[in-house]
């Protein structure tokens, strides 16, 4: 994901512009309102609005902030978190200087079952006491 | 007169007497019928083919290989079943499928589509890249590692310097009445009637908290370069510029900080990989141009 407080956040697509400060910090209060945490209700519509907007989230993470796993773009409207303990301060940082984690492919490093195998064991921690489905 | 004269036979057909027409001829004719062998062997022939399917693989299509493992995945991909659940139709379809995606791939090459068709090329350099940097993408460097990254390009994990400054034009003046100015503006609030005073106004370039990075634009470089050291609450010297004499107070100023190991590391970690993948290409073009023929026209070597 870009990298808002660098100059270019995106290399790859120059239509996406730096944030501002107060704008990275209106992003962030609209996620904690996705999240249904307590947040600034003006900041976040404001960051709704870049949300939807300039900032360009939305193509990757979908208009709603539930991500497209499609193409690998995390939910941003759960209580999971990949980076960070889900503060503010973490939440900036992310938007701020980006995340450029992907998933390596694997297609020729691991068989079959063994990807099926890690496939379970992600379904099994995401999904606490409920039994995956060994077909 | 004697009964078992022998019939005069011709030089060449006496097989009892050497003959060097006939050797030639001979030769000619073998060199010929294996001429006509070999040429008709290599528009006819089908090439070697084996007649079972190896059991790491479901088809082969024109001797190649369709791959077991792709077609499980394929299947649990499309149904979410594996073989055994799989039906029949369930099966037939998907194979069928990889059947007419190999035929059609094959097709392709004979037709030399990557010659012609501006995305196959795309796809292409996209696949040849991923291959050579399939290791480094997939490798997992260990911490000391990644540590030494993180050492060696510590300029790289620092935050952007965020500063709130006011830049403040005046007309020129002597420098007691400069001074005097420097003292007024030395707040985040100057009341009107002190503006109009000094005959002040802000030049508007600067709004609120911004990157250093948008500072530097919107101030231009000598203004930045004065910003930079301010600290909280200070005022610059006057700066002599074409629209007047600036000066800077400097509300807030949020120098960059350096990231530690811990919250810099996904970055250092993608640096790292990025990295090496470019490290990677960049040897496999230069081998690549190295082993080719590349002749380039006049007008642009």
């Amino acid at each position: 994901m870009p990298a808002y407080a660098r100059p270019h956040p995106n290399p790859a697509d120059q239509n996406i512009r730096p944030l501002s400060p107060g704008e990275i910090g209106d992003l962030v209060e609209f996620l904690f309102r996705q999240q249904g945490r307590a947040a600034d209700t003006a900041a976040a519509s404001r960051g709704a609005a870049l949300y939807r907007g300039d900032a360009g989230c939305y193509d990757c993470h979908s208009l709603d902030a539930k991500g497209d796993s499609a193409i690998g773009a995390p939910n941003l409207a759960d209580a999971i978190t990949l980076y960070g303990d889900g503060s503010r301060d973490a939440l900036y940082q992310s938007i701020a200087y980006g995340r450029q984690g992907v998933c390596p492919a694997w297609i020729k490093k691991l068989s079959a079952p063994d990807i099926r195998e890690i496939a379970l064991y992600v379904y099994s921690i995401s999904h606490p006491g409920e039994a995956p489905n060994a077909d | 007169m004697p009964t078992d004269e022998k019939v005069k036979l011709p030089h060449w057909r006496d097989p009892t007497r050497v003959s060097s027409v006939r050797s030639f001829a001979l030769m000619t004719l073998g060199a010929l019928i294996g001429l006509f062998l070999a040429g008709y062997s290599l528009f006819t022939a089908r090439g070697a083919s084996t007649l079972s399917v190896p059991a790491e693989d479901v088809a082969l299509v024109n001797q190649q290989p369709i791959s077991r493992s792709d077609y499980l995945i394929l299947l649990q991909t499309l149904y979410g079943v594996d073989l055994s659940h799989a039906t029949r139709e369930q099966r037939q379809k998907v194979l069928n499928d990889m059947i007419r995606e190999e035929l059609f791939v094959q097709r392709g090459k004979e037709l030399d589509l990557a010659s012609s068709d501006p995305e196959v090329r795309s796809a292409l350099v996209n696949a040849v890249e991923l291959e050579i940097s399939e290791d480094a993408i997939t490798a997992q460097p260990n911490e000391a590692t990644l540590r030494d990254y993180y050492t060696t390009h510590a300029d790289r994990y620092v935050s952007e310097g965020i500063m709130n400054v006011r830049d403040w034009v005046l007309p020129a003046g002597d420098p007691g009445v400069m001074a005097a100015a420097l003292q007024a503006l030395k707040s985040a609030v100057i009341p009107s009637e002190t503006l109009a005073r000094l005959h002040a106004h802000e030049s508007g370039k600067t709004q609120g908290d911004e990157f250093y990075f948008a500072a530097k634009i919107h101030l231009g470089d000598q203004l930045f370069a004065a910003a930079r050291d301010l600290s909280d609450g200070t005022v610059s010297g006057p700066i002599q510029l074409n629209d007047g004499v600036h000066v800077l107070y400097m509300v807030t100023n949020k120098r960059p900080v350096p990231f530690d190991f811990a919250k810099a590391r996904p970055q250092v970690l993608n640096d790292y990989r990025s990295h090496a993948i470019e490290q990677l290409k960049a040897g496999d073009a230069s081998f690549l141009r190295k082993r080719a023929n590349v002749r380039v026209a006049d007008d642009l070597r």
